[in-house]
């Protein structure tokens, strides 16, 4: 790997941990990190005057997500090549476990509105892992881009 | 990403195409957003302020803060994507290492910048409306810069 590339890896991996950081913190500002404010904001609220969420618009924030989530997940864990293979054993499960919560985390609004109740729980729970994997992923990318930047002075 | 692995790209035709058609496309993307911006925030420092803590003689609002979130949430992806894709082609393709690796800093650098100013401006200080602008500008002008350089070396090898 050229070193202007590691470069660009190294700053991918922080510009990840902002788009997460960021996501989370809308999704605590717009609906609540708890169970109660998750599907008082599909479902809607008498006491806030909210009406529940339609599939329409539901939709408008799934499908630009099912794009850039499946990239972004795809092109993160793909930087995994470059870290030496008895530190990726656990990448195809890591990349397994990041398509399933990337896909819970889209879907599970549809089903709270249609009636799923569990599903509130499901949807904080994806967040959570998505967050928590993300981040630990972007970190050893970062980790790695840097090592590797510092071993190969090359510039 | 084939061609961050291989050095052959000068040779291979279809390659080289490929890279060039990304790059125009790069270029449009770069120019529509800074157009875009300009509706959508302002590009200077009066239209920006006025975005982001409203004008109560025009009476105009400011802007949620949850609405600057998610501005800076997309706007978060689509830089790390397009300057990915873009730092890949450019220092495959750029001129010396030394300044392959200074142009490409500069730019992530002002990226990161520019994503980071806006939520200073808006808890801080109105004065990083001026940072904000800045690394906007210098950022997208760091990745035409990046494109312009790998458009014309894919051209002329």
């Amino acid at each position: 790997m050229k070193s202007a590339y590691r470069f660009s890896v190294a700053y991918f991996s922080l510009f990840g941990i902002l788009l997460l950081l960021s996501g989370l913190w809308l999704f605590g500002l717009k609906i609540g990190l708890t169970p109660d404010t998750v599907a008082a904001y599909y479902l809607g609220s008498e006491e806030a005057f909210t009406q529940p969420k339609s599939t329409h618009g539901l939709l408008e924030i799934a499908v630009p997500h099912l794009g850039a989530m499946g990239l972004f997940i795809m092109v993160s864990v793909h930087f995994l090549i470059f870290v030496p293979k008895e530190r990726r054993r656990f990448a195809l499960p890591l990349s397994i476990v990041l398509f399933t919560a990337a896909l819970l985390n889209i879907f599970a609004p549809f089903a709270i509105i249609a009636g799923f109740h569990s599903f509130v729980w499901i949807k904080i729970v994806a967040l959570i892992t998505l967050q928590l994997l993300g981040l630990y992923l972007l970190r050893i990318i970062f980790s790695e881009a840097l090592r590797t930047l510092y071993h190969h002075r090359d510039i | 990403m084939k061609f961050t692995l291989n050095n052959d790209h000068q040779q291979d035709r279809l390659m080289n195409s490929l890279l060039t058609g990304l790059m125009l496309f790069i270029l449009l993307f770069l120019s529509f957003d800074l157009l875009f911006k300009s509706e959508q925030i302002g590009l200077s420092y009066a239209t920006m302020s006025t975005t982001l803590f409203g004008d109560e003689e025009a009476y105009l609002d400011p802007l949620p803060f949850t609405s600057l979130l998610e501005i800076i949430h997309a706007d978060t992806f689509f830089a790390m994507m397009i300057l990915l894709t873009l730092g890949a082609v450019y220092g495959r393709v750029g001129h010396t290492k030394r300044a392959r690796v200074i142009l490409i800093n500069i730019t992530m650098v002002s990226a990161l910048l520019s994503i980071i100013t806006p939520l200073l401006a808006y808890y801080y200080s109105p004065l990083f409306i001026w940072f904000w602008l800045f690394s906007l500008l210098l950022w997208h002008a760091g990745a035409i810069a990046m494109s312009l350089i790998s458009l014309w070396r894919l051209q002329h090898p």
